[in-house]
């Protein structure tokens, strides 16, 4: 057992930082004595914010003037380092020559004026693109589950804190499942809003218009919160008390669980996640979805070749300055062309419609977000392994989804993918809300 | 191209500029031949 408590969910931090029996300054004091001891096991944590104990403290000022920003005033959360702090060089994940951020993120600037305080930069895979590499400057974070397994990502960081309660909050970024899968892999609850909703300033961009920032988080409620900062006038935390009871919820379960490479286990946890969502007041109906093989192609191919676009000069210039799983990634893109690319913009219009069509008459569409537990990092000892998932599609039509804990196989956690109609993470919280509350899987934590 | 052969990959990564390891050339040439694919998929998938 390491020193060091877990962080305190808003409710209880919020609730005694206004009693006047905890300040923010103790509670940074907290995350900081987890962080030192858990990081020797989770290495999530890159680079800490010198700004934060003047924030805390600024926090407690506020506080006794009678200024209270609202549930995030003085609650620590960790940044994604793809994502700009100020003050703090963005790495990427990258030895690449890098610069120190003149500003915050725009995203980061609206949480700490909603009072949260920046702890500093966690890990994240090369540019986003693929690991786990161990052969970079920093070593890839682990799965508090299981050390000796991977935490997904390339938000891995971010899940991996919020998983060994260093953190409640952090900032991830999602182009192909990078908030959901590393959430699904650590239990913790991710969530992709619609395309657009947070600003995309001051995020390292893999393809734009893939890409989504968005938060990671121990609960649903919490998420919520955090994107309402991050994205004010979301209302993703408007409807977390109306429960399950008159929803209509379509089940994508042919979508996933015919792919061999489904797990089982992880099967029989989307079963009954469905099921506790029944017995707590949801209807649920099969839907069918439209074509996972052309959504993943297209999402692929725009994928490597904006990756290529991007990063074709660094790679050429500079190879020895590159892990080699980015490297293999990225240079296989050299067999697409731009005709590719338009092609596959061409077709997300109509892909989007088929998903909003899947939507037609529900509140929000259920499947698996990985479809096996994160595999060991032995799997990726020969370079890049194939991690089966259902998240990319949703980057390419832009829909909000969220991972929320969905229990146990085999010791590591699986992830339930809830899917709302565009602008609507309303519903997916209310839904992913209803579904912590139906079941215990959202208190389980793992044992470090 | 309906299956890209090492020759082609090759040639587009010299073209490109791109040095790879001699062992890199299988592993790429699989996520190139997965991408051709995809490619092929999203042009017989055109509205």
């Amino acid at each position: 057992m390491i020193r060091g408590s877990p962080a305190p969910s808003l409710a209880e931090a919020g609730a005694a930082l206004r009693a006047g029996t905890l300040t923010a300054v103790e509670l940074l004091g907290r995350h900081l004595r987890r962080i030192e001891t858990a990081d020797d096991i989770v290495r999530a944590f890159w680079a800490m914010d010198p700004r934060s104990h003047g924030l805390a403290a600024q926090a407690d000022a506020e506080l006794a003037a009678g200024i209270d920003r609202g549930p995030l005033h003085g609650i620590p959360f960790a940044v994604k380092d793809m994502v700009d702090l100020k003050g703090l060089a963005t790495s990427n994940g990258s030895r690449l020559p890098n610069r120190v951020a003149e500003q915050d993120a725009v995203a980061v600037q609206r949480l700490i004026e909603a009072g949260a305080v920046p702890l500093g930069h966690v890990a994240t895979y090369e540019w986003g693109f693929v690991g786990p590499d161990p052969g970079l400057e920093h070593p890839p974070a682990r799965n508090p589950w299981n050390p000796t397994h991977i935490t997904g990502g390339s938000s891995s960081g971010s899940a991996a804190a919020v998983a060994a309660g260093m953190v409640r909050l952090a900032v991830g970024s999602d182009t192909g499942g990078s908030i959901r899968s590393p959430s699904a892999y650590c239990g913790v609850v991710g969530l992709k809003p619609t395309w657009g909703r947070v600003p995309q300033d001051g995020f390292w961009k893999i393809a734009a218009e893939l890409d989504h920032p968005g938060p990671i988080a121990a609960t649903v409620q919490e998420a919520a919160l955090m994107l309402d900062a991050m994205a004010p006038g979301t209302g993703a935390a408007s409807r977390l008390e109306q429960g399950a009871e008159g929803l209509l919820l379509g089940y994508a379960r042919d979508w996933f669980a015919r792919d061999p490479a489904c797990d089982p286990r992880a099967l029989a946890g989307m079963d009954e996640a469905a099921s506790a969502l029944s017995l707590a007041g949801a209807r649920i109906v099969e839907v069918s979805m439209p074509d996972y093989d052309l959504l993943e192609a297209v999402g692929a191919v725009i994928i490597h070749v904006e990756g290529l676009r991007i990063h074709g000069a660094a790679l050429r210039d500079r190879p020895d300055l590159w892990g080699r799983m980015a490297v293999q990634t990225l240079a296989a893109g050299v067999v697409l062309t731009q005709n590719d690319l338009a092609a596959a913009r061409a077709l997300v219009p109509m892909l989007r419609g088929q998903v909003d069509r899947a939507l037609d008459g529900c509140d929000a569409l259920l499947c698996a977000t990985t479809l096996s537990p994160a595999p060991p990092f032995s799997a990726f000892e020969k370079g890049a392994a194939w991690t089966p998932m259902r998240t990319l599609p949703f980057n390419v039509t832009g829909h909000p989804a969220m991972s929320v804990p969905a229990g146990l196989a085999g010791g590591l956690p699986v992830g339930l993918q809830i899917i709302g109609r565009h602008g609507d993470e309303a519903t997916v919280c209310r839904v992913g809300h209803a579904f912590e509350r139906a079941t215990d899987h959202a208190a389980a934590r793992p044992d470090l | 191209m309906s299956e890209v052969t090492e020759a082609e990959l090759r040639a587009r990564l010299a073209q490109a500029g791109i040095r790879l390891h001699e062992d890199e050339i299988a592993p790429v040439l699989a996520t190139a031949r997965f991408l051709v694919r995809a490619a092929e998929k999203v042009r017989a998938g055109r509205p």
